[in-house]
């Protein structure tokens, strides 16, 4: 089984909650066997991969006329057929919407010829120009899975998020291959009913040609169905995992802080993470129990907003913000020092956070709204709006440590069952809707 | 016969070093060392060294008809003896001419008489202490940090025995006045209020190397014309800004010391007029008017209030959480303890967390150690709590 995986973050290039995902999806894949090259927009020179996977840059790629004239011609098709789609999705979206095949017609190494039009090239992650990466990467990554595919015959081409679905798309045309989507989270997730209509509409589009789409959460599929229309049959649900056998380094706290509660929100300082609520709900557990510390680690476009509003409440004393971590150690060191952490996110597709703080020894409250909360049955849950049940639940935490002990032990052994191992069985699962040999 | 009045500011802050959430409760050092031998180090060589030595120039040359007024902080003072102790040599030697006075002040260049009246009179007593060991005087005049001003802090200033108070001259406060005149402060007795001249003091301090300005470049002879033609109109004119702009704020080569190096010899010229140092004045001129201040004023940004220090709610917040201490910094008897506790007060802390943007922005900006207001913030919150952390576990022995 070959995987030809399209991503925009990999550790250590550029790494958030999708990078994360994006190493514990390969490295489980790649102890089933799976011969997995993962193509991301650029690299750092010196970074060394985490995993056994084969990582490849979409920078520095030639990329020839003849290849950017399919790439158009594609897009042109596309445009035309929107109407086609249009009446023929009823139908049966499992039969190719696009009228004709170009794997039947088009050589791979038709593509390879001396009339090279442009080196692409990417600073990858996300800046200003983000929508031009997007565009460039479809072609560029095309390229690279064309390159590949002829190097060694693949069976899949497996794309991450929005970013990377035009490219999926593209490639998945040219080469025949199939496309599974794999949705980590989507614009309703980010941005709630305000998100930009250009990404929705990439992501529907992206999911309308996808041949099959793995969900993170039952409660992601039902945005995918529900928002995005796509047809339930063709949605797999596969949660992520943790890396259990992580070494968790263990952290002295300092003495002189040992007897104070901290309670812990660490996430993008974003819409998306609810962190008003948990400034909100700080503010009511500080009425009560005034020694409270509280950190809001991260940082985001809210973060101003967010100390504006700790200022004005007057709270800046036991309230701290000790922005973006430097590195996996002090998120570690951060979990360690917790008494409780919260994920008040308004709407978490999964939520790999909770799973480390589990790890580190943290008990956890998440909101209602997060998808990791269908596999951790004992975590503590509040609705992230409810802002007096949430300081409610941070103070029976902190008053009554031994339930929330119990509900971290229970949550840990919960956590023992989410491996990396156990998704990629789903993901191969999901790969079986699409190619046989599988 | 008008007197002209120079009166410097000289300070530095303790600027603090990053200190992270991490730190709390760990670590307590609060201060950026390196920073601030460096600060203190280039300034001394830009600004405080050959200031002093053209003020030394300017007395002996001038024989007593040249005459200046000093105020320094106590964090000015000890960061010189830590990193440049020649400077404070050479303000010994000024002081020494018996032509120059030394004022007092809050010992922390702190906003402490805000919060509470016993924590202001005890760094204001401190200061004293130290003028008279550095420099032989007994200050008998006073400004406030910043020249932040009230009717009740000219109360309390006269209550502690001082014969004069400066402020600022605020256009709004003097009305029809100008401040070219000695006053007294309303509600007081016998104290005397003496307000600055912004107009002929920025002139100098902001304005001297400005290329926009419609008097660059602005000549000495200029200068004192300008005095001259205020003659009949005025006793004394106060000329109060920063030591720090004289080769520092306004460079070397923007010709700010041949611009001091040749002004008294302009202003002497004209045997009306002669130069005087605060309390000189304040003795020989009598007071015209009452003037009621009944809130803050100070010399600093366009407002002339205290919104430079405590107008967002990140200052509000940081003023509230330093003061809160105050209680358990008081039953404490730790030199340690204490010292930090002085040095957190330092108003700058709270100047780096201010917001305004504009003119006045850029001003914070220049001074500001910081990125942006808000790493101000957090950075002093997090040396706060861990001074906290301490105080409650000395209290609690």
């Amino acid at each position: 089984m070959r995987v030809l995986m399209l991503g925009w973050e990999f550790p250590p290039h550029i790494s958030g909650g999708l990078g994360t995902a994006c190493l514990g999806i390969t490295q489980g894949l790649t102890e089933k066997g799976v011969d997995l090259t993962f193509i991301l927009p650029s690299m750092k020179d010196d970074g060394k991969s985490q995993s056994e996977a084969k990582l490849r840059s979409a920078s520095g790629v030639p990329i020839s006329h003849a290849l950017k004239k399919a790439v158009e011609q594609v897009r042109q098709q596309k445009k035309h057929d929107e109407f086609t789609e249009l009446l023929m999705r009823p139908v049966n979206a499992r039969l190719h919407p696009y009228g004709y095949d170009y794997s039947q017609s088009v050589d791979a190494n038709a593509f390879n010829g001396d009339d090279i039009a442009e080196i692409s090239h990417f600073h990858g992650g996300y800046k200003d120009d983000l929508m031009d990466e997007v565009y460039r990467f479809s072609t560029a990554a095309a390229a690279v899975v064309l390159e590949e595919n002829a190097k060694k015959k693949a069976d899949v081409i497996h794309a991450h998020d929005w970013m990377t679905y035009p490219a999926a798309t593209i490639a998945s045309r040219l080469s025949g291959l199939p496309f599974v989507a794999h949705l980590h989270a989507t614009e309703f997730d980010r941005c709630g009913d305000n998100g930009w209509d250009v990404i929705y509409g990439i992501e529907r589009d992206g999911l309308h040609a996808a041949d099959h789409v793995i969900a993170v959460s039952e409660r992601t599929k039902r945005i995918a169905v529900e928002r995005y229309g796509v047809p339930e049959h063709k949605v797999s649900v596969v949660y992520n995992g943790a890396f259990l056998n992580e070494d968790i380094p263990t952290f002295e706290i300092p003495e002189a802080i040992k007897n104070e509660k901290r309670v812990l929100f660490m996430a993008r300082i974003t819409f998306q993470k609810g962190p008003e609520y948990f400034v909100e709900a700080a503010r009511l557990v500080l009425n009560e129990m005034p020694n409270t510390r509280f950190i809001m680690a991260g940082s985001g476009d809210l973060l101003p907003r967010m100390m504006k509003r700790v200022a004005e409440l007057r709270m800046g004393s036991q309230f701290h913000f000790p922005g973006f971590m430097r590195g996996k150690n002090e998120v570690y060191r951060m979990y360690s020092m917790a008494d409780l952490f919260v994920m008040p996110s308004v709407s978490e597709p999964f939520g790999i956070a909770p799973l480390e703080a589990l790890q580190c020894g943290a008990p956890i409250l998440i909101s209602k709204q997060s998808g990791c909360a269908e596999v951790l049955p004992a975590a503590l849950t509040v609705d992230y709006w409810d802002v007096r049940r949430m300081a409610d639940r941070i103070m029976d935490c902190l008053n009554y440590p031994v339930m929330a002990q119990e509900s971290l032990r229970q949550c840990q052994a919960d956590l023992q069952l989410l491996t990396w191992g156990r998704a990629a069985e789903g993901i191969l699962q999901a790969y079986s809707h699409v190619c046989p040999n599988a | 016969m008008p007197s002209v009045c120079f009166y410097f500011q000289v300070h530095q802050p303790y600027r603090l070093r990053e200190f992270r959430f991490f730190d709390i409760g760990v670590d307590n050092d609060y201060e950026d060392v390196e920073k601030n031998r460096a600060v203190m180090q280039k300034v001394a060589a830009k600004c405080y060294l050959p200031m002093n030595a053209l003020m030394l120039e300017l007395i002996k040359r001038h024989q007593g008809r040249f005459r200046i007024s000093f105020s320094m902080t106590g964090s000015f003072i000890e960061q010189c003896l830590e990193y440049a102790p020649e400077v404070l040599e050479s303000f010994k030697k000024l002081a020494d001419t018996g032509c120059v006075e030394f004022l007092d002040e809050t010992d922390n260049h702190s906003l402490s008489f805000i919060f509470s009246e016993d924590e202001f009179r005890a760094q204001v007593a401190r200061h004293r202490k130290r003028m008279e060991e550095l420099f032989g005087q007994k200050p008998r005049a006073f400004r406030n940090t910043e020249l932040v001003y009230s009717n009740s802090i000219a109360r309390i200033a006269e209550d502690m025995g001082y014969d004069v108070v400066l402020a600022e001259g605020v256009d709004s406060i003097l009305d029809w006045r100008t401040p070219d005149f000695v006053y007294h402060p309303e509600g007081c007795g016998r104290i005397k209020l003496m307000m600055k001249n912004h107009k002929l003091s920025d002139d100098i301090a902001f304005r001297f190397s400005d290329h926009s300005w419609e008097h660059y470049p602005l000549m000495a002879e200029t200068f004192a014309g300008w005095l001259k033609g205020m003659k009949g109109g005025s006793d004394v004119i106060n000329l109060f800004m920063d030591y720090e702009t004289f080769g520092e704020h306004q460079w070397a080569d923007t010709g700010i010391f041949d611009f001091m190096r040749a002004l008294p010899d302009f202003v002497l010229a004209d045997p009306d007029f002669d130069f005087l140092t605060v309390s000189e004045a304040a003795d020989r001129y009598p007071a015209r008017g009452w003037i009621d201040v009944p809130y803050y004023t100070s010399w600093a940004d366009a407002e002339r209030d205290i919104s430079a220090w405590i107008r967002n709610d990140m200052q509000k917040d940081a003023f509230r959480a330093l003061y809160e201490c105050q209680f358990l910094a008081a039953r404490v008897d730790d030199s340690e303890l204490l010292e930090d506790w002085q040095r957190l007060q330092c108003s700058d802390h709270f100047y780096y967390m201010c917001t305004k943007s504009a003119a006045d922005g850029n001003v914070h900006k220049y001074f500001s150690p910081y990125k942006a207001p808000a790493d101000a913030y957090v950075n002093f919150m997090n040396v706060l709590a861990d001074f906290r952390i301490r105080l409650l576990a000395k209290v609690g022995q």
